[in-house]
């Protein structure tokens, strides 16, 4: 039966070195739309991420991609996969030798015969997208973490990605860089239809962006469906993160820090 | 696949149109042709026609954007009809759309 979501992930379990950290995880990843994969550190998100793009094969269960299972994937049916796909990982991961521009270009001299000038022109576009055109002469070590991030952004999607995964893309960030980097997603979603999976562990990015949430706590799924849905959760682990986390919104950091600053 | 097809309605102006699926694989075609046609028109109007060619990434906005770069540099006229709207949105996401404003023109005439 063809089914409406892109990936479908069915009674995945996966292990480190025989240690259990997902058990019978099952939800789907609809296309064209930003789903979130949310839950407290430590909870699987990145192993779960891993899994998705191929990565990480030492488990049970399917991802079953357009319907097929990505575990019985050739290396061929895998390459092509992974060029449908761009990733951010955790830690953004430059080449600290290279211009943010030849970073970001990369993947595009590798995997495609475009002119240097086209690659080039490509790969600004990018980092206009990600507010980094002035910076493209800049090396890594020159950046800002938060900037960094961003350019790790541009280099996932240098490729023009149907799928991007992002893993914490906020984390780390000032709020107001945080914010910018969730209008990009959503942009890159109604303009270029790309279909979006985001790991975080921020509440407020989540229920802003996600048009599904997946809620995950000690490597179980526990909460599944739109942002409304699981609002509305009377689970009591559910409540119990989403008003954890709501508490400590609650700090005023400027307070807290003139509190400090009072002491001396 | 891509298929371009070359015509002058009159001597200053040329027009060259292309046919099939404009993407990462056909865009170096896309912009070898071109820029022949661009060095040939020196400073007269070319127009591209991309009503029958369907854009699916952002090598295609890269290449048009590399064209009209070189088309100014000569002191030439350069006229894009048949944008879809995907590719609009695509230059506007790359915040180009200043650029293509007197460019892009929305009906082929
Ligand atoms: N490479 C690894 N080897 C062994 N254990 C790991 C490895 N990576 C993660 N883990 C463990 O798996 C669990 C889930 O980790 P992870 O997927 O990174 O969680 P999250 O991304 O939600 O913070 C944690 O208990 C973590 O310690
Ligand atoms: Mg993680």
């Amino acid at each position: 039966m063809p089914s409406a979501d892109l990936i479908e992930v069915r009674g995945l379990k996966s292990f480190y070195r025989g240690r259990q950290v997902l058990f019978d995880v099952t939800f789907g990843i609809p296309s064209h739309q930003v789903t979130v994969i949310m839950g407290a550190s430590g909870c699987g998100k990145t192993t779960l991420l891993r899994h998705l793009i191929g990565l990480k094969c030492t488990g049970q269960g399917q991802i079953l991609v357009d319907g097929e299972d990505l575990g019985s994937f050739s290396e061929g049916l895998l390459k092509s996969y992974r060029r449908r796909i761009g990733v951010l990982f955790q830690g953004g991961a430059l080449f600290n030798s290279m211009s943010l521009r030849e970073n970001i270009a990369v993947p595009l001299k590798v995997h495609t015969k475009l002119a240097d000038e086209t690659i080039r022109i490509m790969t600004v576009m990018k980092l206009n997208m990600v507010g980094l055109s002035d910076f493209s002469e800049f090396m890594p070590s020159q950046l800002s973490g938060g900037m960094r991030k961003r350019a790790g952004l541009a280099r996932a999607l240098a490729m023009d990605p149907e799928i991007l995964f992002v893993d914490e893309p906020s984390s780390g960030l000032d709020p107001i860089t945080a914010a910018g980097l969730d209008r990009l997603l959503l942009d890159l979603r109604e303009t270029l239809g790309m279909t979006v999976v985001v790991v975080t562990h921020e509440l407020e990015s989540a229920f802003k962006i996600a048009d599904r949430i997946v809620m995950m706590d000690k490597g179980r799924v526990m909460a599944l469906g739109a942002p409304d849905e699981v609002r509305r959760s009377t689970d009591e682990r559910v409540l119990q993160f989403l008003n954890r986390e709501a508490d400590t919104h609650m700090i005023n950091i400027d307070s807290y820090y003139e509190s400090l600053l009072d002491k001396e | 696949m891509i298929k371009s097809l070359i015509s002058c309605p009159s001597p200053e102006h040329a027009v060259l149109e292309f046919n099939g699926l404009f993407d990462r694989s056909t865009a170096h075609k896309v912009r070898r042709d071109s820029l022949k046609l661009v060095q040939k028109q020196g400073s007269r109007e070319l127009e591209i026609d991309l009503t029958n060619a369907r854009c699916i990434d952002t090598s295609c906005v890269a290449v048009l954007v590399e064209i009209l770069n070189t088309v100014r540099k000569q002191g030439g006229k350069l006229k894009l009809t048949g944008i879809d709207d995907n590719t609009a949105r695509m230059i506007s996401l790359s915040q180009l759309d200043e650029i293509f404003e007197d460019v892009i023109v929305a009906e082929k005439k």
